[in-house]
């Protein structure tokens, strides 16, 4: 036992070492405040370089106040160690911005003048995770005449895109103002809103151009022709596209417009009629636009990517699945408008073909890579693996997915069309010679744009901010926008995005479906054909008068084949789930029991080898 | 000074080397490295998630530590008073300070081959996976620096006592006290009362400082903490063993 004496003094020293943890926090607080080391690759705590040459060379008095409950960094540690971040980083954009950036931070209580104006400037209320009561956290940005834009709220997902929202907002703020972009959506209403299956909203992308200094018009009554004081004008989804808008968009281009086409070759095909395996072939109407300016679309052929590609669930399967193509930064070619680009996600995107023409500048923006294929785009909508695959041709080369084309257009009419209505022929007279230089941008895939290729949170939070970004989808079309309208916007590169890091168990799965992909595969193919054969044989079925018992057994033999081929599908999925165990258990084994003895041996025999010689040295140093 | 310096490397050889003597890395090294791999596969999101700097295994180092450093500080001096060796080393015209921190820093440098050992995993992380290796590397560092404060306070905590059983559960205790003491929501409270919009602050919440550490950014400010109080576990370890020498 110890004794009284003992006891005091070991308590002494207990209260010493808290006293001293506590005081050593306190001082290093004190002389150190938030200085670090950013150790990430994507310097993930630091400004970044877009940044730092926005503040060098802006000379607008700008102002960043963040707002914050009282209590939000003693309720939570996530919040306390994100309020900590974002003062950091506002502390930083004042220390960069010359005198020009200036930060405050205001703490909003209760019932206080401070949470009316918080909410007077937008900032919205949110629950404590415990439910207990409402917070505030959010951000005002305003310039020195009183233009304001407010960040609602912060979520714990946007960690690492915060640089970029202040960033680009107050690059917003020192324009005067927004640049108007006119949107041709022949298929549905991109523009103002969102309906789909029974949802509805605005489109994610429309409302994160908006929220990044564009203004969207929708153009659709083209009778009066395309204003050219349009900065940009964004051609969506275009399906049988009428002359009239042709005509409006190749006049457009001759007075120096900026147009940025987004195809789609699945789109073009996928339209069933009553008999759901006949195809309406769409068309969309700008072939010879495109043509005109030395390009030709593919609308008939869906590209796939063999090397970069992401998986599918199809038929109950997780497939490696081409046609969900991945470019990445090998195939990106470097222009203004692949600046930052790390990684695009595409969905059945058809491509291109391009022929330089005399006074145009053509630029291919991004490929496939070589180790790609092409698919007739009616197939795709068989939704149907084996079928898909059957058709599916590995070509061994690289497809152009975006193509940029600038300089002095020629019309493509030689006269105005006679249809012409009189407004347009009163404000905006055919032009057969180019009045300024224009740009085109023709993107081969406007599923890009869907918000599920490019947030991980799409769907969550159409309102708010809170993007996760799974790839830069959103990006490329912000730069085009910008490079196309000459904006003044800064765009900051997505730092450590969730979507371009691989996991364990990831590859550990591929490798196990591997193994297993051919007998898949063979199952999959019988499974199919024998479900055709059934549902033929119904249908014979029911228009004969009599059923004869030939056709009977049949069926029966069918029903049971499919039967049997399910079981062994299932078999393999449960295979494939073994192999995985196994594979996993490999890997636990080598780490686990493997690793330390290996590692514990080599110690040994280290330390071994030491030993000798320290004993040679002594036997040596006894011998003299 | 140089005398001071020699002494010191003395005292770290012989302690490090007494670890390989006594066998005692062989069965604690393979015990964490078991401990510590089967935790970052089974009980993390390791497998799961996107794994650019391992934090995962990372965040764990400091919990496993919990039970090794202590199991490594025990002896430090329990054997010098069981051996009745300190009298003697004592004796001689050595700096006590010398051998304390040369002991401390044997440790911490048995804890550092057990920390590099793990390297495997992160080599096969960056080949098949692929890692942020600079970010890793400092993760490697940030450990090996949360684990020197632990071992400077289990080597203090060590010292006061004469048996292994005792040192252990001593040294245990008070890393858990480390661990679990948080005055940071009371000095925030104060500071909030007497600073104008004071924004709370980590100042020496050792869970929350031991995960910072490891998050990409180095902050100068736990740097500083971990330095600091480290000197002072190793100004008290000093103090403690004059203490039970006058004690006898």
């Amino acid at each position: 036992m110890l004794k009284w004496s003992e006891k005091l003094i070991m308590l002494m020293f207990i209260i010493g070492i808290v006293i001293v943890s506590v005081t050593a926090g306190v001082i290093g607080n004190l002389l150190f405040d938030a200085k670090g080391i950013d150790v990430t690759a994507d310097r993930v705590y630091s400004l970044s370089e877009q940044t730092k040459e926005f503040l060098d060379k802006n000379t607008q008095n700008l102002f960043i106040r963040i707002y914050a409950a009282e209590d939000l960094a003693v309720k939570d540690v996530r919040w306390k160690i994100y309020l900590a971040r974002i003062i950091k980083l506002a502390e930083d954009y004042e220390k960069e911005g010359h005198g020009k950036v200036k930060f405050s931070f205001v703490k909003i209580k209760p019932f206080a003048d401070t949470q009316a104006e918080a909410e007077k400037a937008g900032i919205k209320e949110f629950l404590y995770p415990n439910g207990e009561k409402y917070a505030y956290f959010g951000m005002v940005l305003a310039n020195e005449n009183g233009k304001l834009i407010t960040i609602p709220k912060f979520r714990f997902d946007d960690f690492n895109y915060i640089e970029n929202l202040i960033t680009r907002n107050l690059s917003q703020l020192t324009v005067n103002n927004n640049k108007n972009i006119a949107v041709i959506s022949p298929f549905f209403d991109a523009v103002t809103k969102y309906t789909y299956f029974g949802m509805s909203g605005e489109w994610p992308f429309a409302d994160r151009l908006r929220k990044s200094g564009y203004n969207l018009i929708a153009l659709d009554n083209i009778s009066g022709g395309i204003n050219p004081n349009f900065d940009a004008v964004i051609v969506f989804y275009p399906l049988s596209l009428d002359s009239l808008t042709v005509y409006a968009l190749d006049q457009y281009l001759m007075r120096g417009g900026k147009i940025i086409v987004l195809l789609d070759a699945f789109s073009e095909n996928r339209f069933a009629d009553e008999d759901e395996f006949e195809y309406i072939s769409y068309v969309s109407g700008m072939d010879k636009f495109l043509e005109n300016s030395g390009i030709r679309y593919s609308s008939n052929l869906v590209v796939g990517d063999n090397e970069n590609n992401r998986d599918a669930v199809l038929d109950g399967r997780k497939i490696k699945y081409p046609l969900r193509v991945v470019v990445t930064k090998e195939n990106l070619t470097s222009h203004k408008i692949t600046e930052n680009i790390k990684s695009l996600r595409l969905n059945h995107s058809g491509f291109f073909k391009y022929e330089s023409k005399p006074d145009l500048d053509t630029k291919v923006l991004f490929t496939t890579s070589e180790n790609s294929g092409v698919l007739p785009a009616e197939k795709i909508s068989s939704i149907d693996y084996n079928t898909l695959f059957e058709h599916y041709k590995q070509t061994q080369q690289k497809y152009p997915l975006a193509v940029l084309v600038e300089g002095k257009f020629s019309s493509m009419f030689d006269a105005p069309i006679i249809d012409t209505p009189e407004i347009i022929a009163k404000n905006l007279p055919f032009l057969s010679v180019p009045l300024k230089e224009g740009k085109l941008l023709v993107v081969a895939d406007s599923d890009m744009l869907g918000e599920s290729l490019w947030n991980a949170n799409h769907a969550k939070n159409h309102d708010i901010y809170g993007d996760v970004f799974v790839s830069d989808n959103l990006q490329l079309l912000l730069n085009a926008l910008d490079y196309m309208t000459s904006a003044d916007y800064v765009s900051v590169p997505l730092k450590q995005a969730a979507g371009y890091q691989e996991n364990w168990q990831n590859l550990l799965q591929e490798k196990a479906e591997k193994k297993f992909a051919e007998a898949k595969n063979n199952y999959g193919k019988k499974l199919l054909s024998a479900q055709r054969k059934l549902s033929a044989l119904n249908n014979e079925m029911k228009f004969a008068e009599l059923s004869s018992v030939k056709r009977i057994k049949e069926i029966e033999q069918l029903q049971r084949d499919i039967e049997r081929y399910k079981n062994n599908l299932e078999k393999i999925n449960y295979d494939i789930e073994k192999e995985y165990n196994r594979l996993f258990l490999l890997f636990a084994v080598a780490l686990i029991a493997v690793t330390p003895v290996l590692i514990t041996l080599l110690l040994a025999g280290m330390f071994g080898l030491y030993n000798k010689k320290l004993l040679k040295k002594a036997r040596e140093y006894g011998n003299e | 000074m140089r005398d001071f310096v020699d002494n010191l490397t003395v005292f770290f050889c012989k302690e490090f080397k007494s670890f390989f003597q006594n066998k005692m890395i062989y069965v604690l090294l393979p015990i964490y490295l078991i401990i510590s791999f089967a935790f970052t596969l089974y009980f993390s999101t390791f497998m799961t998630v996107a794994n650019p700097a391992m934090q995962q295994f990372f965040l764990l180092q400091p919990k496993i530590f919990l039970i090794i450093v202590p199991a490594l500080t025990m002896r430090l001096w329990v054997e010098e008073y069981k051996n009745n060796t300190w009298e003697i080393l004592l004796s001689q015209p050595i700096s006590l300070t010398a051998a304390v921190i040369g002991k401390f820093l044997a440790v911490w440098a048995i804890t550092g081959v057990m920390l590099l050992s793990s390297c495997g995993l992160w080599i096969i992380s960056a080949g098949f996976i692929g890692c942020d290796n600079i970010f890793v590397l400092a993760n490697y560092l940030m450990t090996f620096l949360i684990i020197g404060i632990m071992c400077a306070v289990s080597a203090w905590a060590a010292a006061l006592c004469f048996n292994y059983v005792g040192a252990f559960l001593l040294s245990w205790a008070f890393l858990a006290i480390l661990f679990a003491v948080n005055f940071d929501n009371y000095i925030n409270d104060v500071l909030m009362v007497f600073v104008d919009n004071f924004n709370a602050k980590t100042f020496s919440d050792f869970a929350e400082i031991s995960t910072s550490l490891v998050s990409g950014e180095i902050k100068a400010a736990f740097v500083f903490y971990a330095c600091a109080v480290m000197a002072a576990a190793l100004w008290a370890n000093v103090e403690a063993v004059e203490y039970k020498r006058s004690e006898k």
